[in-house]
């Protein structure tokens, strides 16, 4: 008998949004921080403007700290109690400087079935484009999560 | 010839490489001395029945063949030689299918369904066997797989040795640079070189092969070693 | 910021890329966690935490592995710019030493941009190869740069 999935399908390909997040000076410092990341266009003013940029740059796996619970409903999967991260892709499509005002619009592309080491998996597979303040697609992303026993 | 036997592009959902993408590889690789003649494509859960890559392959002078890795109760299984009469009698989706219909299914249809990674914990044969499962339809399994943690393959080569099984060698590529790191040897001479799916079903069936690793390629036909 | 500039042509598929060697402490995950919003202590800071979800340790968040995974291709070549990154986390990333390396797999003109495609991989020392996954990157054209 096929694995039969029981979730709400009318997630499915539906847009929800979130934001606005302010990406700041001091968010795109505590990042590079975290990661030890030197580059100088993310962590120095002077030397992002003589690469002639307004502002320090984010790098450009940033945006994916802005896709948190509050931006992606509960699927209300019945299969499996822990919910692992699987996957992740980034696509930075246009630079994002400190001083800019993201929006996220993500949806639900896909809920599948398949076995690992682990045993049986359910992957839950979400989209997330992100624009600036003037509208511009900045980033797109994509995440995978597994559910198991 | 030497074949990779199981091998994944962006068809499967965690593979990252194109199939041109891996032939453009193995240039690298055959520029470096090794040898592969052919790749099949297993992609997970589906087989891509409509897709052809008999063109590309010829720009590259590779064959590509098709196949598929299915998930079952008992572990994945490699599938060869998959056509509409497989297709129409097996959900390739149902991860919960029952893996000794699948080989009888396989049989009947004129395809062959082979055990993956058998070392391998929670997704191969060995665990299936030590749980007390019988596979009596079992012959040949993988038995050299490039996707293998420490212990799984040796695991595997156990199992066949035990049990008498034929091995087969494949590289379970998702990126570029893993195909052909397993592959497996096939004797043929000029006038029986596996050309397509049921040519392989065939020399799985009736010819003289083993698991190689790719620098085991370098020294050209391991018959003449 | 170490790292020469390479351009297009300097690119050959086989070529590699690194190693770049990351310490990860328990200190710079939870700074992390701090950035990124996650209330602590979690699975990625609490060991505890990291049992209840049956792993061995407290673990990397993925979106931190990534950002250091990213660092490999602005070490190597400051001018090389991160065009897509797409990575299959296979094993858990604990708080250890790890190693992030790439090979060139592709290159091509697309659009008017200069694109190297990688396959990069993190691995530690005690578990191999934890995450895998496809880089591409644009690099100036010495014609036109």
């Amino acid at each position: 008998m096929v694995l039969e999935l029981e979730y709400d399908r009318s997630l499915l390909g539906k847009e929800h949004q979130a934001g606005p997040f302010e990406v700041t000076e001091e968010l795109v410092r505590s990042f590079c921080s975290a990661i030890g990341e030197t580059n100088p266009l993310y962590t120095d003013k002077d030397a992002a403007r003589k690469a002639g940029y307004q502002s320090v740059l984010a790098p450009p796996t940033l945006c994916p700290i802005f896709i948190r619970g509050e931006s992606i409903p509960d699927i209300k999967l019945k299969f499996g109690k822990l919910r692992f991260h699987a996957g992740q892709m980034v696509k930075p499509l246009a630079p994002i400087l400190a001083g800019d005002t993201l929006m996220a619009s993500s949806h639900l592309k896909e809920v599948y079935p398949k076995t690992g080491r682990s045993g049986t998996m359910v992957f839950i597979v979400w989209e997330t484009t992100f624009t600036n303040q003037r509208g511009d697609k900045v980033a797109e992303v994509q995440e995978s999560y597994a559910t198991r026993e | 010839m030497y074949i990779d036997m199981h091998s994944h592009s962006v068809s499967s959902d965690d593979s990252r490489a194109t199939v041109e993408q891996y032939l453009k590889w193995i240039q690298v690789l055959r520029k470096r001395g090794h040898t592969i003649d052919a790749i099949v494509l297993t992609e997970h859960r589906k087989y891509d029945r409509d897709v052809d890559y008999t063109a590309l392959g010829q720009e590259y002078g590779v064959l590509v063949l098709k196949g598929s890795e299915l998930d079952t109760r008992y572990g994945h299984f490699l599938v060869y030689g998959v056509n509409d009469r497989l297709l129409k009698a097996v959900d390739f989706s149902d991860v919960t299918m029952d893996s000794l219909q699948l080989m009888k299914e396989a049989r009947e249809h004129g395809a062959i369904a082979i055990p993956a990674h058998p070392g391998r914990p929670g997704i191969g044969l060995c665990k299936f066997i030590d749980d007390g499962v019988s596979f009596p339809d079992v012959h040949i399994a993988e038995t050299l797989n490039g996707g293998s943690r420490a212990g799984e393959n040796e695991r595997a080569l156990h199992l066949a040795q035990d049990r008498r099984y034929q091995g087969i060698g494949g590289s379970d590529a998702h990126l570029v640079s893993s195909i052909g790191t397993c592959l497996t040897w096939f004797k043929t001479d000029g006038k029986a070189r596996i050309r397509n799916e049921r040519e392989l079903v065939e020399a799985l069936l009736s010819c003289d092969y083993a698991p190689v690793r790719l620098e085991e390629t370098r020294n050209g036909d391991p018959g003449q070693r | 910021m170490q790292g020469k500039l390479y351009y297009y042509g300097d690119v050959e598929l086989g070529d590699e890329i690194g190693p770049l060697k990351k310490d990860i402490t328990d200190e710079a995950v939870a700074a992390f966690c701090k950035v990124w919003g996650n209330p602590t202590p979690n699975r990625f800071t609490s060991d505890a935490e990291a049992k209840k979800a049956r792993l061995p340790g407290p673990i990397v968040p993925v979106i931190m592995s990534m950002a250091l995974m990213a660092q490999l291709f602005t070490h190597w070549s400051p001018n090389a710019s991160l065009k897509h990154l797409d990575l299959v986390f296979r094993q858990p990333v604990t708080h250890k030493p790890v190693v992030i390396a790439a090979v060139v797999t592709d290159k091509r003109e697309e659009n008017g941009e200069y694109l190297v495609e990688c396959d990069v991989y993190m691995s530690n020392e005690e578990s191999g190869r934890l995450v895998g996954g496809k880089a591409i990157i644009s690099l100036p054209n010495r014609q036109n740069p």
